[in-house]
């Protein structure tokens, strides 16, 4: 299974930051993804942005990590090219399909 | 009862039929699969499947050689609409899962055995109960309808936390759920068919049974709410799409209030 390359680097970014190991980031980044009924594989930049600041500042206080605003902040702006890299590889999401079934002809 | 079963059955294949040809119009245009598959099941599954088994039944008597003819069109048509929907659901909710897959293709040899057995060696698209091969195509076509359950509705549970934190599309969570609960709709009308033949009732066509009636038209009534459901996923009214929007922001607009 290939994850989001906005899922990758969210997970290196935290890994990095929070001096976490590799099996900590990941693990902590697929819960909150999770949590917020969206897809390790196709998570895109936007959703992160949501995620990161409404999510995931919980998880990582419960974890005792420093700075935990900075740290989400750098976290919600996902550089453009990693976005342009999810949108030309990552799997149509379901919910793109429904949108597409249900527009008026 | 059976004015209430004619009328459901009518309602059941206006709104099907309209609900095909709306998705096969889409599928001409943007040349994808859901829609496609989407638009075959409703098509072949949904109105042709079931009109010709049952004008096929109806020649019974009078016309053999016709009636073993649109049998065999009728399960044809039946099975590979069931079909369309499970291979949508495997490509569209998980395409790399390599275990719904081998369902996928399981499902597909057990329906293909089924009809070349059923319609080849005994001409008949659905033989009794008491024979075994009564059980792999009711149970292979029950599946691909569970499937379609699951997938829509565990799908749509996803839907709900990213609609709690603005991150999904209100109409398109709604349609999602539509396209279950017809699922739940359909599953609920096939499993009274079912029991109603394993148990006596269809198992006897030739035979007036007060049982059969009222199976028929709790049957029919069924199918038909679940086609309501499709009509208002995939044909919607400006009005309920609009309503559904407005429900979804008020709903934001209280959760960023609190």
């Amino acid at each position: 299974m290939t994850e989001s390359p906005v899922f990758e680097w969210a997970c290196a970014v935290l890994e990095r930051e929070a001096r976490w190991s590799r099996l900590q980031a990941r693990g902590t980044v697929r819960l909150v993804v999770r949590d917020a009924g969206l897809d390790t594989r196709t998570l895109r930049a936007p959703q992160l942005h949501i995620i990161a600041l409404r999510l995931l500042p919980k998880e990582l206080r419960s974890r005792g990590v420093d700075d935990v605003d900075a740290l989400c902040t750098a976290l919600s702006e996902c550089p453009g090219s990693v976005e342009a890299e999810a949108r030309a590889t990552a799997p149509v999401d379901p919910e793109e399909v429904f949108k597409r079934l249900g527009r008026p002809g | 009862m059976i004015p209430i079963a004619l009328t459901a059955t009518l309602v059941y294949a206006l709104l099907t039929g309209a609900v095909a040809l709306r998705l096969l119009a889409l599928a001409s245009r943007t040349r994808e699969l859901p829609e496609l598959l989407l638009g075959v099941a409703y098509l072949l599954g949904g109105v042709l499947g079931f009109a010709t088994l049952v004008v096929g039944t109806a020649f019974q008597d009078s016309a053999p050689l016709l009636s073993r003819v649109l049998g065999g069109v009728g399960l044809f048509f039946f099975s590979t609409g069931h079909l369309s929907v499970a291979l949508m659901c495997w490509r569209v909710f998980a395409p790399d899962n390599r275990r719904l897959a081998a369902l996928f293709w399981l499902l597909a040899a057990v329906l293909a055995a089924d009809f070349a057995r059923n319609i080849g060696l005994e001409g008949s698209p659905f033989p009794p109960s008491a024979s075994p091969w009564y059980y792999p195509g009711m149970l292979g076509r029950t599946a691909t309808t569970v499937w379609w359950v699951i997938a829509a509705l565990s799908y749509h549970g996803r839907l709900r936390r990213r609609l709690a934190l603005g991150l999904a599309d209100a109409p398109a969570a709604n349609r999602v759920l539509l396209w279950g609960l017809a699922g739940v709709a359909t599953l609920a009308g096939s499993l009274v068919i079912t029991v109603g033949t394993v148990t006596g009732p269809f198992d006897l066509p030739h035979h007036d049974s007060d049982a059969r009636d009222v199976l028929v038209m709790v049957a029919v009534t069924l199918i038909s709410l679940g086609a309501v459901a499709s009509w208002l996923a995939f044909l919607p009214p400006r009005r309920y799409v609009a309503w559904i929007e407005a429900r979804a922001n008020a709903a934001a607009a209280e959760t960023a209030g609190r």
